[in-house]
């Protein structure tokens, strides 16, 4: 008999696959050895017991999953209540201009000749979100995530109309041929009468860019010996002070104008770009964990309406990434 | 919902570690202690594994996110088979409201909690070692317990002869055998124990 054989018999017994006369002889080894009945006993009830099974790769899956509903909710708690604050925030700027209007009307009343304060309006578009707001004079300008314009309130459309810009900002203009329109930034102004267009001027990077949807725009660089520069429909300029370099490019003026609709198209951008945006829109910090990845190439589209993580996993699939989330900062790494 | 997150940080930096402070270690740590014993005894309410799968990644997601109506007077595993219990009976009462509940399921829901949490545990423990078999062993064990399946057809399944899946059976429950021993000695001490108490 060879070792395994009541083995052999207990499995076969146990799954009802034994045979009369198998079934006897496990009965009759049994009587012959306490530790045959024992093996026996500790068989059938590892047998009862096993009610159920659950893999290790199900197991596995699971967990996955649940992180993956956690980390989305966690985030969505974290929106949620940035909401909340961005209310406040709403409830601020309309305070500002009322109070104005208020005090102004006042002013007026009781002296004729008083001289209109020079006082500013500054609306940001919280972190994550777009704001639209409605110029004195009709211009509709859309303020991208985490970006400001700032303007006299009281002066606009006295003789021109200024803004200042800080971040990106969609402007179109209302016609006004007699009152000229002005996009201030550090480093270049854009002059306009009715028009349409994109600038990206963040004052913290070195670059200025602007993109013309429709009409002309005429540009003042802010260096020396710089003649106006005007702009065609179609056309993206490009300033970086550091090299003194000016670019003209050609481009579908859609994609640099898309994220007014919640969305931001990437066409042939790095990853570094793209990280940028998303820390702009997401308020979190990105880090690669070889720095080479920061020159990887991606295309793809967004909604500001998708959540950290969609974004996440849609870089995931696109750009052969990995990520992890630690500290508030998501990590990026190659794929094995 | 700010607040709350300072007082998550405040509880980990004092010295008794909070078990469900958010991070992915100390995830990890409760989810592949606990996860498949949960689902076990919430199965022992439900009859239905993968519902049962469901219902306790929902307890895990709601420990973590709605963090703040948890008292943590509990211990980790009180709480966790407490949630998942809970939650079974309500999903049968609500959802199986209309179909009256069968004979063996009103029997499970008066089975007492620690009958059913050992029960479950050693459902668990059967379960790891299943996983622990060599691959051939796990899969004809698998074929003839879970999906009923006769030696003849398993062999012809895995395109391997009766011989082999008789021996591969006596393998499987063999090592079964070796690897819950001595842990079934030790509930048993423990049951003699708590008796003579």
């Amino acid at each position: 008999m060879s070792e395994n054989h009541i083995d052999i018999l207990i499995g076969k017994a146990l799954s009802g696959n034994a045979t009369p006369g198998e079934l006897a002889e496990l009965k009759e080894l049994k009587k012959q050895s306490q530790e045959y009945t024992e093996a026996y006993t500790q068989s059938q009830k590892i047998w009862q017991h096993a009610e159920s099974w659950i893999s290790k790769g199900d197991i596995q899956q699971d967990k996955i999953k649940t992180q993956g509903e956690i980390n989305k909710n966690l985030f969505r708690q974290i929106r949620r209540s940035k909401r909340l604050l961005s209310i406040y925030k709403l409830a601020a700027i309309l305070a500002f201009p009322i109070a104005l209007a208020i005090s102004l009307l006042l002013m007026k009343q009781n002296q004729e000749d008083v001289l209109l304060v020079s006082t500013t309006t500054e609306i940001t578009a919280p972190t994550g979100h777009i704001a639209k707001c409605k110029l004195p004079d009709g211009t509709e300008v859309w303020i991208n995530s985490g970006s400001t314009i700032t303007y006299d309130a009281s002066g606009f459309g006295s003789d021109t109309r200024e803004v200042s810009l800080n971040g990106e900002a969609y402007f179109e203009v209302f016609k006004d041929r007699q009152k000229t329109f002005f996009v201030r930034t550090p480093l270049a102004d854009v002059k306009v009468t009715g028009t349409s267009f994109n600038v990206k001027a963040h004052s913290d990077s070195q670059s200025f860019e602007t993109v013309l949807s429709e009409g002309s725009v005429e540009l003042d660089l802010k260096r020396q010996g710089q003649e106006l520069l005007k702009m065609e429909p179609g056309e993206r300029v490009i300033y970086e002070k550091a090299q003194g370099k000016v670019l003209v490019q050609q481009v579908d003026p859609e994609l640099f104008s898309s994220w007014r609709n919640g969305e931001i198209i990437f066409k042939d951008a790095t990853l570094n770009d793209l990280a940028n945006e998303l820390e702009r829109i997401y308020g979190v910090r990105f880090r690669f964990e070889d720095p080479n990845m920061a020159g990887y190439r991606f295309r793809g589209m967004f909604s500001y309406s998708n959540n950290l993580i969609d974004a996440l996993e849609k870089i995931k699939v696109t750009a052969q990434v990995d990520y992890y989330i630690e500290n508030k900062e998501v990590w990026l790494k190659k794929r094995n | 919902m700010l607040p709350k997150l300072k007082k998550t940080i405040n509880t980990n930096s004092s010295s008794e570690v909070d078990p469900f402070y958010w991070n992915e270690e100390n995830f990890s740590k409760v989810f592949d202690e606990y996860y498949s014993s949960l689902c076990f005894f919430s199965n022992k309410y439900l009859e239905d594994m993968d519902l049962a799968r469901s219902l306790v990644q929902e307890v895990f997601v709601d420990l973590w996110t709605k963090r703040e109506n948890i008292a943590l007077k509990y211990s980790v595993k009180s709480y966790l088979y407490t949630a998942v219990k809970n939650r079974s009976i309500d999903y049968l009462r609500t959802v199986r409201k209309n179909v009256k509940l069968s004979a063996v399921g009103d029997c499970q829901l008066e089975t007492p909690f620690r009958d059913a949490l050992e029960e479950a545990e050693l459902n668990d423990r059967i379960n790891k070692s299943i996983n622990e078999l060599p691959e051939k062993c796990r899969e004809v064990f698998v074929l003839c317990r879970f999906e009923g399946l006769k030696y003849s057809q398993i062999a012809e399944k895995l395109n391997i002869s009766v011989k082999t899946v008789e021996m591969q059976m006596g393998i499987a429950l063999k090592k079964m055998r070796e690897k819950l021993s001595d842990i079934q000695l030790v509930k048993l001490l423990l049951c003699i124990f708590s008796k003579k108490k």
